[in-house]
């Protein structure tokens, strides 16, 4: 399991912590969802800070788009669940499906993640450029 | 209205209570407590239109998550995921603070999506009752007005599922602004009966057309979604009561030897026939006959039967020489078993409706009544009015009915059908019950009533022969008393007529 975790991750380079992974499922279940950034917040249960960085992830990889009218509180987002991927989106959502397979990615994102931390903090805006390239790649 | 003007549900057996449908741009509010199926009934709204009215759908959630609905959605067989690919129905999830925002502003990003697929329906699940002050200060009836006029402005056809308390009491002391500003009401309800409980469906109110008012029965069916079972006391129209009239040129034969002579020549085509006895004495017999003659014949025959399921009653036929399932093969006649456990009358009337409509019989018998009367309570007047509607169904389709009323009494009979007292709506009356003899009891058998024809109210004696069935004996019961002429009786008010001694009454007789 861990090592069909860690390819998947490997090919999904945008997902590096809780919080993405929390909200690429939120949008998985919620694809169409007309909401203020608070209420995202609320919703998945991390502060406001984090998730502008995550929705600022998700949708420089592609996998969310959202609307761009600045004058309404909300933001309308759409899930792409044909975000180029290699199949690799759908296995993650598949297997962070119970509670068990989302344990067990969230240990492994956390390794991961105090492996960076060397050359620690890695700017979410490179991430972000990162996970574009990985895209288009 | 023109049909047209109408939004036709598609949900079964709702449009025909909405006469046609929902008046084009309705805001509808479907109120209900928890657990009464509002999301099955608005997400069926938007589904049907998608599907089968190429009227594109917008599903607004609050509290649900897309994701499972469309599950709960594929258990009805309801392929929202596909109709979503094609752009023809949209799932959106949002709060309901941002949704009467948007619903407020000209340039509102939700109903952007309602018009990119060219929506013509909405659903929106759910609110709770607008009870305080909006952000703005407005009352609740105002905010419920603004969103409606946001709602009329894009000319959609608007559902919205409110919730309410469960309890009816709360419900009525409790100020409800919604009702008064939207434009048709439905109230969907989880009513106890006896130990159970069965869903209902009212039509509180619906501008600008009518509609069947009352509380109509309704199930949510795996792999079909809600169907709606019209109240059965509801009048269907004045067509069943146009058709009630007889055709003189020709009588039912009841195959049931020597029956017909005292039926003079049998029964009327789309009479209603009443067979009351206590139980064991030969109703379903005589049924089975009934409706084997008419196989025979080349009429097709219904059985309803409520008390012996379908395999029994094909071995008492079996003994008395029918082959029933030589005949339902040959689509001869057809065998309904309902059991009456907790029976939702309404939902067994609609699937009377259907057989009658589909198989077209000429010949139904119905076994018993009296467990229809079990089933409905003590309340007379709802079994009245259920055999009222029976009674119409048969006429209007110029089926000849028979049906079995057991009563309690085995030996005489003082009130035709006791506590239920709807002899009146019938036709024809059969009364068969048990003479005692020495120390036997016999078959007694006599046509109490019978519309448009001249009877005999003798009582004749009758058997059932094995292999053979039920037959009326020619000769009279052994021992029957010679009839005398009312004088030499006496207790006739009293509908206890004891002879007088001979002497007297011959003196009676003579006028002394």
């Amino acid at each position: 399991v861990t090592s069909t975790i860690d390819k998947i991750l490997d090919r999904l380079p945008m997902i590096q912590d809780a919080c993405d992974l929390d909200l690429l499922r939120f949008f998985a279940s919620h694809p169409r969802c007309l909401i203020t950034s608070e209420d995202l917040a609320a919703y998945v249960g991390y502060d406001i800070q984090q998730i502008a960085r995550s929705l600022d992830t998700l949708i420089a990889a592609g996998v969310l788009s959202r609307s761009q009218n600045r004058t309404h509180a909300a933001r309308m987002y759409v899930f792409n669940r044909s975000a180029p991927s290699g199949g690799w989106l759908p296995s993650l959502l598949q297997l962070v499906a119970s509670r068990e397979g989302r344990a067990a990615v969230l240990a492994a994102l956390k390794i991961r993640s105090a492996a960076r931390r060397p050359d620690a903090g890695e700017p979410r805006g490179r991430r972000a450029r990162r996970a574009v390239e990985v895209r288009h790649a | 209205m023109p049909e047209r003007d109408l939004v036709k549900t598609g949900i079964s057996g709702l449009d025909p209570i909405l006469f046609g449908g929902i008046p084009r741009g309705n805001l509808i509010v479907v109120e209900g407590a928890a657990g009464t199926g509002k999301t099955t009934l608005g997400v069926e709204f938007v589904f049907r239109g998608a599907a089968e009215f190429d009227e594109p759908g917008l599903i607004v959630l609050f509290e649900v998550a897309p994701e499972r609905i469309l599950r709960e959605a594929a258990l009805f067989g309801w392929n929202l995921q596909e109709l979503e690919e094609q752009g023809r129905i949209k799932i959106l999830f949002t709060t309901r603070r941002v949704f009467q925002q948007e619903l407020q502003q000209a340039d509102s990003l939700l109903l952007d999506e309602a018009r990119q697929i060219g929506a013509r329906r909405l659903f929106v699940d759910s609110f709770a009752p607008l009870n305080e002050r909006g952000d703005n200060g407005q009352s609740p009836r105002e905010s419920f007005h603004i969103l409606a006029e946001g709602l009329q402005r894009e000319n959609l056809t608007a559902m919205m599922a409110l919730e309410i308390p469960a309890h009816e009491e709360t419900r009525l002391t409790t100020a409800m602004p919604e009702e008064f500003v939207s434009d048709t009401i439905m109230v969907l309800r989880l009513e106890p009966v006896q130990r159970a409980a069965v869903r209902s469906l009212e039509v509180l109110k619906s501008r600008g057309h009518d509609y069947q008012m009352g509380r109509h029965t309704f199930r949510i069916v795996d792999g079909q979604g809600v169907e709606v079972y019209r109240r059965v006391q509801a009048p269907r129209g004045l067509e069943r009561e146009d058709a009630a009239a007889y055709d003189t040129s020709r009588r039912i034969a009841t195959g049931i030897p020597g029956l017909d002579p005292l039926l003079g020549g049998g029964m009327w085509p789309g009479a209603t026939t009443l067979v009351v006895g206590v139980s064991g004495v030969g109703k379903s017999v005589m049924a089975l006959q009934y409706l084997a003659e008419g196989a025979r014949r080349g009429e097709r025959g219904l059985m309803v039967t409520l008390d012996e399921p379908a395999a029994q009653v094909m071995r008492n036929a079996g003994t008395i020489g029918i082959d029933l399932q030589g005949e339902i093969d040959r689509g001869m006649i057809e065998l309904w078993y309902d059991p009456p456990q907790e029976m939702e009358i309404d939902r067994h009337f609609a699937r009377l409706e259907t057989l009658v409509r589909t198989f077209q019989p000429q010949r139904v018998v119905v076994d018993s009544l009296s467990t229809y009367g079990s089933s409905l309570g003590k309340a007379n007047q709802s079994f009245r009015d259920f055999l009222h509607a029976c009674v119409g169904l048969m006429k209007e389709h110029q089926i000849t009915a028979v049906y079995n009323h057991e009563n309690p009494e085995m030996l005489g009979m003082t009130s035709m059908m006791g506590e239920m007292t709807v002899s009146s709506l019938v036709d024809t009356i059969i009364l068969m019950n048990w003479v005692e003899t020495g120390d036997t009891f016999r078959h007694g058998l006599t046509v109490a009533k019978m519309r448009a024809s001249p009877i005999v109210r003798r009582t004749h004696e009758c058997e059932i022969v094995d292999g053979l069935g039920l037959r009326v004996l020619p000769r009279a019961i052994e021992g029957a008393v010679p009839i005398m002429p009312f004088p030499a009786y006496y207790g006739l008010i009293a509908r206890a007529p004891e002879r007088r001694p001979r002497a007297a009454a011959d003196v009676s007789a003579d006028g002394a």
